[in-house]
């Protein structure tokens, strides 16, 4: 049954002006880190980028960076972090994952085939569109030129570099690991949903939010794995949906904060 | 900011060499400001040469008949005739952009995928009349930005690159203006004038004026200057009869001269 588990989400974008230079995995397995070099002005930064928030963690930068010279010992705090977060390095280059079970494509986006694109994730034969050009925002990709693809070490996440064919990049992240859950709120029940063995993946939509009770959505024959997901929100209760996008089987709906 | 010029310069002394059918393409370097509103200005200096200004300092401008020029100090009144006009559409002219993706779909190298290019074809319309288009191809923001000169003879093409950074961006000057021509008729083929100005098209091809042609000849010609050749075979698929296409090597009054020959008598295109 796990075949119809066809793992992949969206997540946000985080947009970089400048040059990717991709570094490594960090020890706890989704945070994707990289450097954003601006030739230009010598200015890098360097982005833990977390594949759940789809935004860098934190912004080391400099004014001062040599981009023809080894990284290391150019910039002491970044020194400091990469000791504090050994970096896992990426596996072979290949837009299949490492266990073999998932492949990242590009096609043209169904709603703009002539500018547009999708990626589209397969797994186990059955194809997911986990991102769109125009469906999703995000501008950059109508005019990419190219992608690159860096899978998680634990085959649960995918980084993708868009490039926009004149040297700016965006990265964005997908899930490719099973089972997907959408998620938003406390991080702390997000970890333990992941230490259960699903793939914590951020869920786009919360508009509507405020208004909702805590309730854990499932389509399909993924019941039992949103009861196991409900144990570990508070007063949260099940209910099906037949609704929810193609991307995501069981999503966790928690109340807006209180403002 | 003086790399950048001498860069530009050269830049644009090259691909002068370039120009064809009326359109000069020129690509600016890499760090080379981008056309940010609403401090950039775009402007002709007369109907065949456009230009734009940042911040009060002429950077460049290109004339379809000349290599483009780059200054940064002369004062931009003495430049400037009139601003352009950007918008895609008059009452009685449009331009037109037509997107196609490359015909290879992009393909993998191991964790990259790279996307065809994108080709795109710009063309003013007239009616149900469009020129014949321009075509650019490479990694290009279908975003394309229109201005018609004042006396609506050009019409200037920016196409941006995608990307918030200074990039290479393309200029694109196209005349406008649709065919006018000259219509030669000898003797034997005085007759036919008024049916040949009938059938070119009110709106696409205008009659300028008529004359009397040198010389008898067996087939219609439609003369034209070497960039106009490919006007000039559609011109002459209007001509009653039929129309050879040559080259116009001498002055006139109009871009098109059709001398009337014998097969003009002879019946429809």
């Amino acid at each position: 049954m796990n075949q119809v588990f066809v793992a992949a989400l969206l997540s946000a974008a985080t947009a970089a002006a400048a040059r990717i230079e991709p570094l490594g995995w960090a020890d706890d397995g989704r945070t994707f880190v990289y450097l954003s070099v601006e030739e230009r002005t010598r200015e890098v930064q360097l982005c833990p980028f977390s594949v759940r928030s789809g935004t860098c963690t934190e912004r080391l930068g400099t004014l001062d960076y040599d981009p023809k010279k080894p990284l290391a010992g150019q910039v002491p705090s970044f020194d400091a972090w990469l000791k504090a977060h050994p970096l896992t390095a990426f596996g072979p280059a290949s837009r299949t994952s490492p266990d073999g079970k998932a492949t990242i494509d590009v096609e043209a986006d169904p709603r703009a085939p002539d500018r547009g694109w999708a990626l589209v994730v397969t797994r186990e034969g059955t194809k997911s569109t986990v991102l769109t050009s125009f469906g999703d925002g995000l501008g950059a990709l109508a005019t990419c030129s190219s992608f690159d693809v860096f899978f998680s070490p634990a085959n649960r996440h995918a980084v993708v570099v868009v490039w926009d064919g004149v040297g700016d990049a965006t990265v964005v992240s997908i899930g490719v690991g099973l089972p997907r859950v959408g998620f938003f709120g406390a991080p702390e029940v997000a970890d333990q949903i992941e230490a259960a063995g699903a793939s914590v993946v951020r869920y786009p939509f919360v508009r509507s939010l405020k208004t909702r009770p805590r309730i854990v959505f499932f389509k399909g024959a993924f019941e039992g794995l949103a009861k196991k997901v409900s144990t570990l929100v508070p007063d949260a209760g099940v209910s099906p949906a037949d609704t929810l996008r193609d991307d995501v089987e069981v999503v966790v709906h928690l109340p807006a904060p209180e403002r | 900011m003086r790399p950048l010029i001498a860069t530009l310069a050269v830049l644009c002394s090259a691909l002068a060499s370039a120009q064809d059918a009326g359109v000069l393409l020129i690509e600016w370097p890499a760090d080379a400001p981008r056309f940010r509103e609403p401090k950039d200005s775009f402007f002709y200096r007369s109907e065949d040469s456009f230009g734009f200004h940042q911040e009060g300092s002429v950077i460049a401008w290109c004339s379809v008949k000349a290599p483009c020029q780059v200054d940064t100090t002369p004062p931009v009144e003495k430049w400037i005739e009139s601003s352009a006009s950007e918008t895609p559409s008059l009452p009685n002219k449009r331009a037109s952009v037509v997107v196609r993706p490359g015909k290879d779909p992009g393909r993998w190298s191991g964790r990259t995928w790279t996307a065809p290019p994108t080709t795109l074809e710009l063309s003013v319309c007239e009616g149900s009349w469009c020129k014949q288009p321009v075509v650019v191809s490479g990694r290009l923001d279908p975003r394309v930005r229109v201005f018609w000169s004042g006396g609506l003879k050009r019409v200037a093409w920016l196409l941006q690159p995608p990307g918030r950074e200074p990039r290479p961006a393309r200029v694109v000057i196209m005349n406008a203006r649709f065919p006018q021509a000259q219509v030669l008729a000898d003797a034997s083929t005085q007759g036919a004038v008024p049916a040949v100005t009938r059938a070119l098209s009110p709106g696409y091809v205008s009659v300028k004026s008529t004359g009397v042609a040198k010389k008898a000849r067996e087939t219609s010609v439609v003369y034209a200057r070497s960039f106009d050749l490919e006007e000039a075979r559609r011109i002459a698929a209007l001509v009653p009869g039929g129309a050879s296409v040559e080259e116009l090597t001498w002055a006139t009054e109009a871009e098109f001269v059709i001398a009337l020959g014998a097969s003009v008598l002879g019946g429809q295109p």
